[in-house]
């Protein structure tokens, strides 16, 4: 086991990054209905086939398939839709030129990345009501998704993001007016907040800045930390693993030929697997109460 | 230009198209109030200004009067969601036509209806929103 495991991290770029992005495509099952299936079905092929993720052929349909679901359902499409039908583009341009395969996807993988994270950031400094934390105040009280976190770290009660929710819901175009708080007048929630709102933009600044940095660069250096970093803590809150996945399979296009780097890439992959499986915050909840 | 130029430019297409994106999300965010959650692969967790927060409402009129309100039938789902997200003429006529069929089929009284896509903002403290206008389009019922 540890043999092959230490035999896989010497393979080549191009190869392990092909391998996760389909081990992600089949995790998390993208596309509708007439897209689905046929990214299902071409993605275990390539895992199944020996040399499968080689082929061209494969990721020129994968190419076709993500493409499809971006375009078909514009604008609704998730944002990481975007993400990985450039990817599977990506691989399908190293798949036609094999000699620069590993060029090709570090390239493309570490300014993608970098752009991606940049804008991002670009879009919540432009943003009118991020800065200020009304974004994250709405989030975390009408966001099914956020509640367990938010009652764990703001010292917030279920009770009291169900009021905030149906006090929104009854001031929705009428002259309600009411004494009611709709944000809880708790110091840990108002800190939950700005602690969010400023995590969330630096660490993603961060990510841009290393990753967008010229090659050879101290920041260059670091941007496989801040990517990781980046992961560890924003999967753990927000449920959307298949960005995630995604951002793993990209990292490791572009990583240096490591060990360590890409033992903590793939072990990343894993951790966030078990964020989406495992609802920690659901369970701690259940636990204190 | 020469082909290994143009091979060398096929190799980075991927970062060539992402530019491309950006500029047309950016296009459709200034010129249809796009919701900049939507649309360009980057603008998630950034704005209160995505689906939830957007409203459509459509009402039944006379002489230009606003009688009542319609509610939507829920098998409009998806255009309704395409339409908060953009809404520009295009998805206002979508719905339109949509809720056409539907208020000929239920006998409808009034000879105009008018739909009207509205964004919300809260308030930085107490969060209590406050809406305002983004598109709406008035549609007559042909009978």
């Amino acid at each position: 086991m540890v043999k092959a495991i230490h035999n896989y991290l010497h393979k080549d770029a191009f190869e392990i990054s092909a391998h996760f992005t389909l081990v992600s495509l089949l995790f998390n099952q993208v596309g509708n209905s007439f897209s689905r299936p046929f990214i299902l079905c071409i993605s275990a092929l390539a895992l199944l086939l020996a040399n499968g993720f080689k082929q061209r052929l494969i990721w020129l349909m994968l190419t076709f398939f993500t493409s499809f679901r971006v375009i078909h359902e514009w604008p609704m499409a998730d944002n990481h839709a975007y993400l990985l039908a450039l990817w599977c583009l990506t691989l399908f341009i190293a798949s036609c030129n094999p000699a620069k395969a590993r060029m090709i996807i570090g390239d493309n993988g570490r300014v993608v990345i970098g752009l991606v994270f940049l804008l991002a950031s670009v879009q919540k400094l432009m943003s009118a009501d991020y800065l200020d934390g009304t974004f994250f105040q709405y989030l975390f009280l009408t966001d099914n998704r956020f509640e367990d976190f938010t009652v764990l770290f703001g010292n917030v009660s279920f009770q009291q993001i169900y009021q905030a929710q149906d006090l929104l819901n009854q001031y929705q175009f009428s002259s309600f007016s009411t004494d009611k708080n709709i944000v809880p007048s708790s110091l840990e929630f108002h800190l939950l907040v700005t602690i969010s709102t400023w995590w969330n933009l630096i660490d993603q600044l961060a990510v841009a800045c290393c990753f967008l940095a010229p090659v050879g660069s101290y920041l260059h250096r670091k941007r496989d930390f801040s990517l990781m970093l980046f992961c560890i803590t924003t999967y753990a809150v927000a449920p959307v693993a298949g960005f995630g996945w995604l951002l793993v399979s990209m990292g490791l296009a572009q990583c240096e030929h490591n060990t360590k780097i890409r033992i903590a890439y793939m072990s990343l992959f894993f951790i966030i697997l078990f964020y989406y499986e495992v609802h920690i915050w659901r369970i701690l909840v259940d636990f204190i109460h | 230009m020469t082909f290994d130029k143009l091979k060398g430019l096929f190799s980075y297409l991927p970062i060539i198209v992402f530019l491309i994106i950006v500029l047309h999300h950016c296009y459709w965010i200034f010129q249809a109030n796009l919701s900049p959650w939507l649309g360009g692969g980057y603008g998630m967790f950034s704005t209160t200004d995505y689906g939830p927060s957007r409203y459509i409402m459509v009402y039944g009129l006379e002489d230009n009067i606003i009688k009542e309100q319609i509610e939507i039938p829920e098998s409009f789902s998806n255009v309704a969601r395409k339409l908060r997200s953009l809404p520009n003429i295009n998805n206002l006529q979508e719905l339109a036509l949509e809720m056409e069929n539907y208020l000929r089929l239920s006998q409808y009284g009034f000879p105009h209806f008018r739909i009207e896509v509205w964004s919300t903002r809260y308030h930085k403290k107490t969060l209590i929103p406050s809406f305002y206008l983004l598109n709406k389009l008035d549609h007559k019922l042909v009978r």
